[in-house]
């Protein structure tokens, strides 16, 4: 499913040539639209990799997950620190569940 | 693989009439990073200098934590045994545990508050590295991970970071004021001050989570720290769980840390900076604001509590602004031109005015007028005459 990108939050990275996420998206598939917002030009090559909504500075992109691991209300949010993410899971019930993983970012 | 030493000063009994040293020295000893642990009478003292002398003469330590008093007490003179012993500055550590231990809490609380606060400072200066930014002297950027966003650029309050002919930013020595802002800014955290790293930061937010509950990690600005020493020379106590973590702006604060803080299962994260407009690198506090807000936001989406993460200003009350002798001036407008804050304006009758709201009471103006005309109230020439007189004759 691709990421949603809420576009009162994203400030297209101050209109540079190429916002983060563009530079980071592995399939090039984000890209700015005219309003200088970022949007993803062809949902459904999107795999789902995340790497937009961790590396967003304003935490402005949201990746929906495929139905089939959850329903509307099951979110699953990164958040990034020097060397962990911490990652909410939140399932149909909402029920939360958080895990810190370890990168090799030292 | 870098070890540490420990010197532990007593202050003439003041701090080790509080904190139990020999259990403090104990517990240190059984880490496997610390090499050695001392205890000297006066760490700041000739005989005190020799003993961390000999211990960083040691062939295995090659880094050092001091726990004593404020940075902001004696902070000089070990940066001076520092460039004595030809050893980088960062790599010795100052741990503040006369103000924000000794006199700020109860005996019970103190030992374990001592060893936590020791702790932090071992994991930062073995966390220190040098990428570039020791020998810079101000803000640097790491070039490999750098990605061109210019926000630096654009929130820098003094200028000093320019695009470089190679495409990347870079800080100019000259201007860089050493605030942080950009540090705090940077979305991947590859901005590094001489002292002040977002990895060395992280790693000391890892022993507060054996601290006593609730665990608080307080950010407290150059300015707020001092007002922090200052409530512990008085005396006044605060909550043992509060740790204070000094930063050069509230603007230096990167939500990176705060993820980090939030990752390492600490409470609550306090930002304590100055009021609205009375920062003295311009925006830092408005920035920080700015940045807390967001990341609220994005801790109500985790659904985590907002309160988690506070930004606190302390009123500093109004700064008495610079007057201007009229009789004195010459109306050469270099008042006007050097003030930061843009404070001096000219009126209609050709007279150069103080905005009192504007003015925070810097000196620049002071300092820059060639005709003397321009006077601090609180500092003004008479009063620092004054005080070099009572230094010399002490």
């Amino acid at each position: 499913m691709p990421p949603k990108v809420d576009h009162t939050k994203c400030d297209g990275c101050r209109a540079e040539e190429e916002p983060l996420c563009e530079q980071i998206c592995p399939g090039n598939l984000m890209t700015l639209n005219d309003e200088g917002k970022a949007i993803c030009r062809e949902n459904r090559d999107c795999w789902d990799c995340m790497s937009c909504t961790k590396i967003c500075p304003q935490g402005a992109i949201e990746t929906r997950l495929p139905y089939q691991l959850g329903y509307y209300p099951a979110k699953l949010i990164p958040k990034v620190g020097t060397n962990k993410i911490i990652w909410t899971c939140i399932d149909i019930n909402g029920k939360v569940e958080r895990f810190v993983v370890k990168t090799r970012n030292d | 693989m870098s070890k540490a030493g420990v010197v532990l000063c007593r202050c003439n009994s003041i701090i080790d009439g509080r904190i139990d040293f020999e259990q403090l020295n104990k517990k240190l000893a059984a880490d496997k990073k610390v090499q050695a642990v001392i205890q000297v009478d006066m760490a700041c003292s000739p005989r005190g200098k020799k003993t961390i002398r000999e211990l960083a003469a040691m062939e295995e330590v090659d880094r050092l934590v001091v726990a004593a008093c404020s940075p902001f007490s004696k902070g000089a003179v070990f940066d001076g045994f520092a460039l004595e012993m030809q050893m980088p500055k960062q790599l010795i550590e100052l741990v503040n545990l006369r103000e924000h231990c000794a006199w700020a809490h109860e005996i019970k609380d103190a030992d374990k508050k001592a060893l936590t606060l020791i702790k932090m400072g071992l994991k930062k200066v073995l966390a220190a590295r040098d990428l570039g930014q020791w020998s810079a002297g101000c803000a640097h950027v790491n070039k490999l991970k750098c990605d061109r966003c210019k926000r630096c650029i654009e929130e820098c309050p003094n200028r000093a970071i320019q695009l470089g002919a190679d495409g990347y930013p870079a800080a100019d020595p000259a201007i860089c004021q050493r605030c942080g802002i950009c540090v705090g800014g940077c979305p991947l955290g590859v901005i590094a001050l001489p002292d002040f790293r977002l990895e060395e930061v992280s790693a000391m937010l890892a022993p507060l989570s054996s601290g006593q509950s609730p665990v608080i990690a307080g950010f407290f600005c150059n300015f707020a720290y001092q007002e922090a020493d200052l409530m512990g020379q008085i005396g006044r106590q605060h909550s043992p769980g509060l740790h204070i973590i000094r930063v050069p702006c509230t603007g230096a604060v990167n939500m990176i840390t705060v993820n980090d803080a939030i990752a390492e299962g600490i409470d609550g994260i306090m930002v304590v900076g100055c009021d609205s407009s009375q920062c003295k690198h311009r925006k830092g506090n408005e920035l920080a604001k700015y940045r807390i807000a967001n990341c609220r936001k994005g801790l109500e989406e985790q659904l985590l509590e907002q309160e988690r993460l506070v930004y606190v200003s302390l009123g500093e009350g109004l700064v008495e602004p610079s007057v201007i002798n009229r009789r004195k001036c010459v109306r050469c407008g270099l008042c006007a031109q050097i003030c930061p804050y843009g404070a001096i304006k000219i009126t209609d009758s050709g007279d150069y005015e103080v905005n009192a709201r504007a003015c925070r009471g810097c000196g620049a103006c002071a300092g820059a007028c060639r005709s003397g005309a321009v006077d601090l109230p609180q500092a003004s020439g008479g009063k620092i005459m004054a005080a070099i007189k009572s230094a010399l004759a002490g």
